[in-house]
């Protein structure tokens, strides 16, 4: 409640209640477009789920201060993503400070319909799976954004890469990826 | 396009994912043409993103429904804007919580099988279905304007790319809402997902017969608008199945048209 206060303080003068109300329209109608493609992006950084919705509200509090005063709105999308992914940052940083170690283990479950199916499965999630762990952090944060469907515009705002960056992140990846699924068929 | 004969990985994915210019595009929809190893590369990479996708769901934690959520960061803007606006916001969000406005449905309905291209049901882990519960009158009187398009571009191409789609085919997918907003369904991206316009049996056309179909009970007070949330987010074929009483679409509602695909 108390960085509430803070920012209600510093947001600076907004015309008229009319442009106050569509600035909340505008943040609510994002919230409901991000909010679950940012937690899922928030927990491959590490994050749970719990910490993670205090990081959004934190992010669309300060979407609605940029937006109040006026700020850039050509690339939201990217924004979002790039605040959401700097919180997320410091706050597993200040995690990891306080109890080392606690990596989120990820598990891999199957719920396809036959055994064979399943056992198939999982033996090419685990050939991906550490594709995907030898990727460098950069890279992998990359295909994670694309996987929650943002262009490589909003990628490349959301990492501070250019967009040729972004565009050789992914295909690098995905070249990797396709190679071992060729090998293993 | 480079002066080798064969078109790089990078270009193969942008033209997939539809980051090309038109002009650049078209280039290389000729080259494609004309080289099969091309083709046939182009169709990996497009395999390896469809499998990393499945493979982020299946990481990816379950998300709970948004409205504690949404609820908050309203009452927290409210806050934020004006104190004497406040007092009354604050209010309005007690109020609308209290009376239990704000309904989302988190539906853990079976799992799809990996690696199936988007189908006649959604994904449940990206598309669990969002709504709210509205008022019976409004259910009853809600006109939406034909050929409307609320969702945003942004949005959809999201949704698109979420389900592995990266340039949708014009006309091929209607940007549907599993519950729709004539039943209370929201404009959550929990809401939406690419379903094929008219191929195969189970189609956007059919469904939206079924949305009429469903609001009219409600409106009629013979279902539950909660019921009917429930059971289109859980399974719509199994509801179809249920409501209209018949085990394949009735022909008629193939040519029933409500919604115009997204092109």
């Amino acid at each position: 409640m108390e960085s509430v206060w803070r920012i209600a303080r510093s947001v600076p003068g907004v015309a008229s209640t009319d442009s106050r109300l569509s600035v909340e329209r505008e943040v609510s109608a994002l919230f409901a477009e991000l909010r679950a493609p940012l937690l899922r992006y928030m927990h491959s950084l590490g994050l749970s789920v719990s910490d993670g919705e205090d990081v959004v509200q934190e992010v669309f509090l300060q979407l609605f201060r940029h937006l109040a005063a006026g700020k850039p709105r050509d690339n939201l999308r990217g924004w979002v993503f790039r605040v959401g992914h700097n919180l997320a940052r410091k706050h597993r940083q200040r995690q990891l400070r306080q109890a080392p170690g606690g990596v989120v283990e990820l598990e891999m479950t199957d719920e396809a319909s036959n055994p064979e199916e399943q056992i198939r499965n999982l033996a090419l999630q685990r050939r991906l799976m550490s594709v995907v762990q030898a990727l460098s952090e950069r890279d992998r944060q990359c295909l994670v954004l694309r996987a929650e469907g943002l262009r490589y515009r909003e990628i490349a705002e959301a990492l501070g890469m250019s967009l040729g960056a972004v565009a050789s992140s992914l295909s690098r990846s995905l070249g990797k990826l396709a190679i071992t699924g060729e090998r293993y068929e | 396009m480079s002066d080798t004969p064969h078109a790089s990985d990078q270009e193969l994915l942008l033209a997939l994912d539809g980051e090309l210019d038109a002009h650049q595009a078209q280039l290389i929809e000729q080259h494609l043409l004309h080289c099969a190893a091309c083709r046939a590369r182009r169709d990996q990479l497009q395999q390896a993103l469809v499998e990393f996708l499945e493979l982020h769901r299946r990481k990816a934690p379950a998300i709970p429904p948004a409205e504690a959520a949404s609820a908050r960061l309203k009452a927290a803007l409210a806050e934020l804007t004006s104190q004497p606006r406040a007092k009354r916001w604050g209010l309005v969000a007690r109020s609308l919580l209290a009376a239990g406005i704000f309904g989302a449905l988190l539906l853990l309905a079976a799992l799809l099988e990996s690696r199936r291209p988007p189908g006649p049901l959604p994904d449940p882990r990206l598309t669990p279905g969002a709504a709210r519960i509205l008022p019976r009158q409004q259910v009853c009187s809600m006109v939406k304007p034909p050929g409307a398009r609320a969702v945003s571009q942004a949005l959809a191409d999201q949704v698109f790319r979420q389900y592995g789609i990266g340039k949708p085919r014009p006309g091929a997918y209607e940007l549907d809402y599993l519950i729709s907003p004539e039943l209370g369904g929201l404009d959550d991206i929990q809401n939406l997902w690419p379903q094929p316009y008219s191929e195969g049996e189970w189609n956007s056309r059919v469904k939206d017969a079924l949305e009429e179909h469903l609001r009219r009970l409600v409106c009629d007070g013979r279902l539950e608008l909660a019921t009917a949330q429930r059971e289109i987010a859980k399974d719509w074929i199994a509801a179809y199945r249920k409501y209209f009483g018949s085990l394949r679409p009735i022909a008629e509602h193939a040519f029933f048209v409500k919604d115009l695909p997204w092109d």
